[in-house]
């Protein structure tokens, strides 16, 4: 053991995701190994959970459905909470991440996202017609891209790759977090979120290419994941990522499509 | 419908087919066989043996401390519960995670059958 309690913690780096054996609390080989088939099987299921739920509040609009929802959005937070730990500056982890439960959290979550992910379609929807075909479809080749990118091997992740990916994407999460507290404070959104100038664009351009690249660690996490033959329910933590990244995904074009077509 | 629309249409079907077929293969070994992979599993050799916890097969090169104690005094550490190592691996979930699991499904199931009935009304 070091005598140095922060070595011990984080290894060389303080970020935790950057020191090495990420999921070394999950790294148990018993008999039941993953594979890339079932890591897809459990995607599509995902998936469609998310796309049933999606359907429900999308053609219901009441005001219970958006009572449903906000309780499906707060079940799913818990979930992917739950498996994916709490990490905090300064503070360190406050929950650990628990991939083991995915099996139980990605059901929950996903059908509880797709509460969120309806209502959010429909209300675009109705302002600007089409623009949800058009989002899911660029979802989709965006991902598609990522994915001939990353297994051909022109897009390689490495350590580097990953601190600047998850340095910025902790920066999107802090600005919509300080979003969060200005809205609630002032009444008020962020300009450069709304925006449908240049400046505005440009930002959600940025988050899309954010999102996107979390993809290429979604998918080394289930390739390496497959080819040391991890747990089972790695196959569940790698699609429920997968699923949380390709929403993220999602919900970033629409946004970015909404601000293309108001100009 | 629109052309465009049928167009967009047939991009996102044929992007999500692609996608979901693509996922099944293997990466290619330029991906696969680098160096400055990310590690995500923490383990240098491909198959760990099961019976044998990570971090004791880790630490094979360490020398272990002898300790010396009289027969009589040792204490029977058979029947004394293995402490669980930091990075042993987890089996089971924590009661107390499971009781929010338990929680969020439950919550789940009233928000989907309140949508059944919402659906039923409307």
């Amino acid at each position: 053991m070091s005598r140095h309690a922060a070595l011990d913690t984080f290894g060389r780096s303080g970020n935790p995701l950057i020191r090495s054996n990420a999921f070394d609390s999950t790294a148990a080989f018993g008999d039941e190994k993953m594979t890339l088939q079932g890591a897809v099987n459990k995607t599509s299921m995902l998936l469609a959970m998310t796309v049933l739920t999606a359907g429900l509040s999308w053609n219901i609009q009441t005001p219970v459905m958006g009572l449903i929802s906000m309780l499906g959005i707060g079940a799913a937070l818990i979930a992917a909470i739950s498996t994916f730990g709490f990490y905090f500056f300064f503070v360190g982890w406050i929950l650990k991440p628990r991939p083991h439960l995915a099996p139980k959290t990605a059901p929950i979550y996903a059908l509880g996202m797709g509460f969120a992910v309806g209502l959010i379609s429909q209300t675009f929807e109705a302002q600007f017609p089409g623009i949800v075909l058009e989002a899911v479809s660029l979802t989709f080749f965006v991902a598609a891209s990522m994915l001939l990118a990353y297994k051909t091997g022109i897009i390689k992740p490495d350590r580097n790759f990953l601190l600047m990916l998850f340095a910025a994407t902790m920066g999107v999460v802090l600005t919509y977090l300080a979003n969060l507290i200005y809205t609630l404070v002032t009444g008020n959104v962020f300009f450069v979120l709304t925006d449908n100038g240049w400046m505005g664009i440009g930002f959600s351009l940025l988050v899309v290419a954010i999102a996107a690249l979390n993809l290429v660690l979604d998918f080394d996490i289930i390739e390496q994941g497959a080819e040391r033959g991890a747990p089972k329910y790695i196959e569940w933590f790698g699609a429920m990522a997968l699923v949380m990244t390709l929403i993220w995904l999602y919900l970033e074009i629409l946004r970015l499509l909404a601000k293309l077509r108001s100009r | 419908m629109s052309a465009s629309t049928i167009l967009v249409g047939v991009l996102g079907a044929a992007s999500a087919f692609m996608f979901f077929y693509l996922l099944r293969f293997k990466a290619s070994a330029k991906q696969t066989n680098r160096d400055d992979r990310i590690n995500w599993y923490g383990a240098e050799s491909k198959v760990h043996d099961p019976k044998v916890p990570v971090d004791q097969s880790r630490d094979v090169d360490k020398p272990v401390p002898e300790i010396h104690e009289p027969e009589d005094r040792a204490p029977d550490r058979s029947a004394r519960p293995q402490a669980i190592p930091s990075i042993a691996p987890v089996q089971a979930s924590s009661p107390r995670m499971n009781k929010w699991l338990i929680a969020a499904a439950v919550v789940l199931i009233v928000v989907l059958l309140l949508s059944f009935y919402e659906s039923t009304n409307a």
